[in-house]
């Protein structure tokens, strides 16, 4: 009993202070991830969970679609490491917002992210939000959000890690943090380099040979090739406990060869296209929560640049510049609130926009309410206002629960519900392109129910946690471009519903005395067009690229130095198109990963990691007619000094 | 009277001796016999010739069960409906006759309808329109060959018995059985973004953008390609900048609307000169007239809010343009902008523009030949998605795909504009192919 004491005490502790730790109920450190770890403390019933630990360790080398495919109930469209973009519980991609810190990663032009180009090695943790988070994060959290973690370590003396990786198809990955600081100033450098041939082989079934009878042949995937760096680069001050200063500055470039499908792989093997990404993206902030009355005062600036094939005069580029302040108050031990503000200032240049659409102004007024009851009953309420230059923004209220059902000796159930509004604003591309941009458009607006529990067991070896959750989420004037005839144009075309049931269980245990930790995910998602202005025969039936069954599951064993993992995805049928006609078949990919970690000294440690993707080498496509790689191995070797 | 009886009883005989050989023969030597050609995939429209060999006859009579009859010996038949029919030869020699039926069978005379369908995620499909029972049947190359198109059909062109296809992601030309749709022969290569074509005798003239580089301003690698139809290889690429969209070939020229420019090459086919005739506006797609005259869709750049759009009439004696007549909203969505009726007195032409609501609606429009003008209104409107027009079988068809991603329809209208019928197809329909 004393241990649930503890644990349920833990629990309170990190929700009050705004993080959680599923994985390992004895073992929760408290960190502080400054990127979102705020976030959470007014967002009761919301389900957010967080990725570290093993997986996340494991998902170093790689981007950040590899590893929620691998840990999270969560389905991506994807081609082989050119372009991938989330659907969380069948929303679009430009519904999940992507939070560094303050700046919602996704491109202001397209309105979504590609998940390739955020690199896992620079950051520290990540944290998934399912369902609607607009309440907190503004436009754009319809399905959910993804927050990319940074912890502030407050390092004293000197740290460093270098990582070097090789893996099939060329790939490579260089990379090294390094950590130095006296306890109160702290830099941190974080940065990477990324290259991958992609020539992998694949089974073409788009040949055609028909004098000789013969529709598919072995083929390489050419013209593929992805290449990225990247720096982060932390400079934070602590004035004292709980206040602090924060300044976060990352550079990225991504480049790469946009990946043929099939057909024009076989067709026109010389045929290449490139696409680079630049961004700069600065957060920094002065944090002081010292006393009952907190606060917090940020500030950001985003430059995003895009080059399609070369062709620098076609200009697509934006930049931000963000300031957010907010206050909170803990006027009781069971009650506080917060009200804060957050401004942008954009400036899109674009060159299919109007050379009169020079800026973009919006503002977010929100206000959140904590309460809770009786030690077992926490209640939260966020409201949202945003402005938008020429354009209305709906109202955007949440109201979230927790409550401690039981707490026995050696198990504690937990029930949490919220319901949440939420809405995304056009992109520029949806209101400014010309020709088919309509500045006219309504927003998108989500309605977001969710229920979950959560059955913690703690009994000696043995620990873990069983999750359900089920949700029911209504998106309206989802935006889709139509032809026009002359041209594409933007419009507010249909309706979707989406619910579904989100199982996700971890355990550890001894296994024939072997420390053991095992995880299964499941996903069931239903995901229809309930309504649309397009004819289409797909009303009622399951939305594309949305599997209705997918799941995951991942399980380690550690002996002595070693560490030995399996972990494995499932992805069911999936529709690519309203005609029922290019179906995905359901794939399992199996993957096995062995580690050995050897410290050579009190101050050096080397850790070596063996990785196998695709062990069954199953042939499968994650986009209709783009080819994906069978077995492929990474090798990689981390140097860690202190 | 024994005699009398004997020497009638001769008389008798002889009697029926002389009377069988004023017949010829006895009833069962007059055979009908015959044999008809092609014996297979006759359809609606083809000539079905009739041998015989029908044996000790002199006189036939055919009845090929549509209520058309014959005496030729050897008749030829075209049959207009698809359907079983009994043929019945009746030979004859004197009032002995013999008659031989065989059952026929005239399958429907399909038109296939593109559709384009999503150039990055699949490939084309075509469904087969029989207009005998008014419907369409999707995925029809599929069904007959056992598997799919594996390029994004750019335009399809009837011609010598086979249809030609442009594949514009495989960058290729190949071509099918134009009855059955089957493909027997692997296509060829050597077109680089291919965007039209037109027959010429042995020869295909295909117009090519050569690369995506035209999409950035570079109009210099587009060409046409001569391909030799009994080779099937590309005999020869004659530089043609400026991006040539749609051809016509007329008294022995080859007209070829340049899409990126304001002009229309006009090459000699014997010499291979070329000469340019400016335009308005973009030019796009012709439509050959009975003087044979070209009338093109004028269009413009997508950032172009200026230029007029409308159809020039392009006399190719002269080799100029006579005549500009404008139309708001003249676009360049594929091929089928502009289509005659079938007495070429209205020739329709598509367009599109923003409605009250800010949503794109398509719209026909009639252009009356005789008194060179749009007649007032349009015949069609307010449809979303269209993308393109094609007069056949007495009704003006519109294609329409407000996605690439969804099945498509085909809409059939009088000419007076009164909506008949809706077919579903497959995703984003935009031209109809029929026999030549």
């Amino acid at each position: 009993m004393r241990r649930f004491v503890v644990i349920i005490s833990v629990l309170f502790a990190i929700h009050v202070s705004g993080q959680e730790k599923d994985s390992v109920l004895d073992t929760v450190q408290i960190e502080e991830v400054v990127s979102y770890g705020h976030l959470q403390k007014f967002q009761s019933g919301a389900k957010i969970e967080t990725i570290s630990g093993i997986g996340y360790s494991q998902g170093q080398d790689g981007n950040l679609e590899q590893l929620l495919s691998r840990t999270m109930p969560i389905a991506f469209k994807t081609d082989a490491g050119g372009l991938s973009t989330i659907r969380i519980r069948g929303t679009a991609a430009s519904h999940t917002s992507v939070n560094f810190g303050g700046i919602d990663l996704n491109s202001l032009t397209l309105g979504q992210s590609n998940f390739n180009n955020i690199p896992v090695y620079l950051f520290d943790e990540i944290g998934v939000q399912f369902g609607s988070a607009s309440s907190v994060n503004g436009s754009g959290s319809i399905g959910g959000a993804i927050y990319l973690g940074l912890n502030n370590n407050w390092t004293d003396g000197f740290r460093l890690e270098t990582r070097i990786s090789h893996g099939s198809f060329g790939e490579q990955l260089y990379g090294t943090k390094i950590f130095a600081g006296n306890g109160k100033f702290e830099a941190v450098t974080r940065a990477y380099y990324y290259y991958r041939k992609n020539d992998f082989p694949f089974l073409n079934t788009t040949y055609r040979d028909f004098e000789n009878d013969i529709f598919e042949i072995e083929d390489v995937q050419r013209n593929a090739n992805v290449e990225k760096y990247g720096l982060l680069q932390e400079l934070n001050y602590k004035f004292a406990d709980n206040e602090s200063f924060t300044f976060n500055i990352w550079l990225e470039n991504d480049w790469h060869q946009v990946q043929q499908n099939m057909q024009t792989n076989l067709n026109n093997p010389d045929f290449g296209e490139e696409y680079q990404d630049q961004h700069l993206r600065i957060w920094a902030g002065y944090k002081n929560r010292k006393n009952p009355f907190k606060f917090e005062v940020n500030g950001g600036y985003v430059f995003d640049d895009a080059v399609n094939n070369g062709n620098t005069e076609d200009t697509i580029r934006t930049q931000r510049v963000l300031a957010e302040a907010f206050i909170e108050h803990d006027f009781s031990t069971k009650a506080s609130y917060k009200v804060g503000a957050k401004a942008e200032r954009i400036f899109p240049q674009v060159y299919a926009y109007s050379t009169s659409l020079e800026k973009e102004d919006r503002v977010d007024f929100y206000a959140s309410y904590y309460q809770q009851f009786f030690r077992t009953l926490s209640l939260t309420v966020n409201l949202r206002q945003g402005f938008v230059t020429d354009y209305e923004v709906p109202f955007t209220p949440s109201l979230g629960l927790n409550y401690l059902a039981l707490s026995k000796e050696y198990w504690i159930l937990r029930f949490s519900g919220s319901v949440a509004r939420s809405y995304r604003v056009p992109t520029f591309n949806d209101r400014f392109w010309l020709p088919g941009g309509n500045p006219d458009l309504a927003p998108e607006k989500g309605m977001n129910y969710e229920l979950g529990t959560k059955w913690s067991y703690c009994n000696g070896d043995v620990s873990g946690n069983i999750k359900l959750s089920g949700f029911y989420l209504n998106i309206e004037d989802w935006i889709l471009w139509k032809n026009g005839g002359a041209f594409w144009y933007a419009e507010n075309v249909q309706k979707v519903k989406s619910q579904g049931i989100e199982f996700m269980t971890d355990w550890q245990y001894l296994l024939f005395g072997l420390k053991t930790l095992s995880g299964l995910n499941y996903s069931l998602t239903l995901t229809k067009r309930m309504a649309s202005l397009n004819s289409t025969n797909a009303i009622g039936r399951q939305l594309e690229y949305v599997p209705l069954h997918s799941g995951n599951f991942f399980t380690t064993t550690y002996w002595k130095n070693f560490d030995f993992t399996l972990n494995g995805t499932y992805t069911g049928e999936q529709y690519t198109d309203e005609e029922d006609r290019n179906v995905l078949y359901p794939c399992f990919l199996l993957n096995a990963v062995l580690s050995y970690q050897a410290k050579l000294n009190s101050s050096n440690q080397l850790q070596v990691s063996g990785l196998l993707n695709n062990l069954f080498d199953v042939d499968y496509q994650s986009s209709w007619g783009y080819a994906m790689p069978g077995i492929n191995y990474r090798l990689s070797v981390t140097y860690k000094f202190k | 009277m024994k005699n009398k009886f004997k020497i009638f009883f001769l008389l008798s005989a002889v009697a029926l001796f002389f009377t069988a050989c004023d017949n010829g023969d006895d009833t069962t030597e007059v055979s009908a016999c015959f044999t008809y050609s092609p014996e297979t995939t006759l359809q609606v429209g083809d000539t079905v010739y009739f041998s015989n060999c029908s044996e000790n006859a002199i006189d036939y009579t055919w009845d090929f069960g549509d209520e058309t009859t014959s005496t030729e010996a050897e008749p030829f038949h075209i049959y207009d409906a698809p359907g079983t029919y009994d043929v019945t030869l009746t030979a004859v020699n004197g009032g002995i006759s013999n008659i031989l039926t065989k059952q026929i069978s005239i399958d429907a005379d399909l038109a296939f309808i593109v559709n384009y369908g999503s150039y990055n995620s699949a490939s084309s499909t075509i469904s087969a329109f029989d207009k005998y029972a008014d419907e369409v049947t999707n995925n029809y190359y599929e069904y007959v060959n056992n598997t799919t198109l594996n390029s994004n059909i750019q335009y399809a062109y009837t011609y010598a018995d086979k249809i030609y296809m442009l594949g514009n992601v495989a960058d290729q030309l190949f071509w099918v059985d134009s009855k059955t749709l089957e493909q027997s022969a692997n296509g060829i290569q050597d077109v680089d973004k291919p965007r039209y074509c037109i027959a010429d005798g042995n020869y295909l003239y295909v117009s090519c953008w050569g690369s995506d580089d035209i999409f950035y301003g570079d109009l210099t690698q587009s060409y046409i390609a001569k391909v030799n139809l009994e080779t099937n290889s590309v005999e020869k690429e004659i530089t043609l900048h400026g991006g040539p969209e749609g051809l016509a070939i007329v008294n022995n020229k080859l007209y070829a609307a340049l899409n990126y420019m304001d002009s229309i090459a006009v090459m000699d086919l014997a010499t291979e000169e070329i000469s340019y005739i400016e335009t308005s506006a973009f030019p796009s797609y012709f439509e050959k007239d009975a003087q044979g005259n070209l009338y093109v869709a004028l269009t413009r750049a997508w950032d172009d809010y200026v230029t007029q759009t409308g159809i020039g009439y392009l006399n190719t004696t002269s080799d100029e343009i006579e005549a500009f007549y404008a139309l708001d909203g003249v676009g360049t969505t594929y091929d089928n902008s502009l289509t005659f009726n079938a007495d070429q007195s209205k020739l329709y032409v598509m367009s599109s523009g923003y409605d009250a609501n800010w949503n794109l609606s398509g719209a026909v429009s009639a252009f009356d030949v005789a008194s060179k003008s749009f007649d007032s209104g349009n015949v069609i409107e307010g449809i979303s998605g269209i993308n393109g027009i094609q007069y056949f079988d007495n009704k003006l068809f519109c294609f329409i795909a407000e996605t690439v991603t969804s099945s498509g329809k085909v809409v059939s209208y009088s000419t007076d504009g009164t909506k008949i019928k809706e077919y579903q197809t497959g995703a984003a329909p935009f031209m109809l192919l029929t026999a030549e």
